[in-house]
C-alpha cells in the first residue's frame, strides 16, 4: 500500500470563505493603522511594524529583522499586515 | 453598483490617500497586501518591502523594464500567474487572474537604497483599473473611498 502525502502551505489550501475572513481581519487592522497613524508614526517612525488584531506585535528597522522576530514568535507572515512607517520629515511625490 | 471598500490613510506629507487590501496568490507566494490606489500610476506593482516580506531572492530579480518612482530607479520585475482577491462591501470576493504583476526591485541594491525605498507602497495603477473596468471614488475631505465595478 502506498501512502502519498502532499504538503501544502496553509495559504495554498485556503478556500474562499477563509480568504474572506482573513481579508476582513487584515482590513480591520489596516483601518486601525489609518485611524491611529499619527500616534503610531510618532512612536515608530522609520520602522517596519507588523499588526495583528489592532495591535503592533513586532517592530524592527529592516524587513529581515521583523520577519525573523515574527518567525520566532510562530506567526504566519502571510496573514499579517506589515507596514513601513516613514519618518515625519520625509515626503515624496509618487 | 458593487463596491470594494478602501481605507483612507494620511501617509507621506500627511495627505489622505486611498488604500485597498487584497489577497495575492502566485505559484510561490501568498500574502495579504495593502496597496495605494494611484490613478496617476500606469503600473500596478508590489513594493520592494512587499517582495522582501515574501523572502523572494531580490538579488536574482534584477530584470525587467526600468521605471522611475519617487526619485528612485527600479526594475519592474514581473511575477507570473497571479490571482488577486478583494472583499466587496457585500462580503463576496472579487477575483482577478493576471498573467503577471510587476514588482519594484531597486536598480541599486545597497542598504541605503533599501532603507529609503521601504516607504514606497504597493500600487494599484490605472492599468489595473482599466483592465478590470473599475472606477475609483475618492472624497478626501469626507474620508470616503471605494472601487466600483
Amino acid at each position: 500500500m502506498y501512502v502519498i502525502i502532499t504538503l501544502h502551505r496553509e495559504s495554498e489550501i485556503m478556500d474562499d470563505s477563509q480568504i474572506l475572513e482573513i481579508l476582513k481581519r487584515v482590513e480591520k487592522d489596516s483601518r486601525w493603522l489609518s485611524e491611529n497613524y499619527e500616534e503610531i508614526q510618532s512612536k515608530y517612525e522609520g520602522k517596519i511594524i507588523a499588526i495583528k488584531d489592532s495591535q503592533i506585535i513586532c517592530e524592527g528597522s529592516t524587513m529581515d529583522e521583523v520577519l525573523n522576530k515574527l518567525e520566532k514568535k510562530g506567526e504566519n507572515i502571510s496573514f499579517l499586515l506589515i507596514e513601513s512607517i516613514p519618518p515625519k520629515d520625509v515626503s515624496f511625490i509618487l | 453598483m458593487p463596491k470594494i471598500p478602501c481605507t483612507i490613510r494620511a501617509i507621506v506629507g500627511r495627505r489622505p490617500f486611498p488604500f485597498v487590501t487584497f489577497f495575492l496568490r502566485t505559484t510561490h507566494i501568498s500574502r495579504f497586501v495593502d496597496a495605494l490606489v494611484d490613478t496617476g500610476s500606469p503600473y500596478t506593482v508590489l513594493s520592494t518591502n512587499e517582495v522582501m516580506s515574501t523572502r523572494m531572492p531580490i538579488t536574482k530579480m534584477r530584470l525587467g523594464e526600468i521605471v522611475s518612482l519617487a526619485g528612485f530607479h527600479f526594475f519592474n520585475h514581473p511575477i507570473k500567474n497571479v490571482e488577486m482577491s478583494f472583499r466587496t462591501e457585500t462580503d463576496e470576493l472579487f477575483k482577478v487572474k493576471l498573467e503577471s504583476i510587476g514588482s519594484l526591485i531597486p536598480t541599486k541594491l545597497n542598504k541605503k537604497t533599501l532603507d529609503e525605498v521601504k516607504n514606497i507602497p504597493s500600487i494599484i495603477g490605472n492599468d489595473f483599473l482599466e483592465s478590470q473596468k473599475l472606477a475609483l471614488y475618492f472624497n478626501p475631505s469626507k474620508r470616503i473611498a471605494y472601487l466600483e465595478y
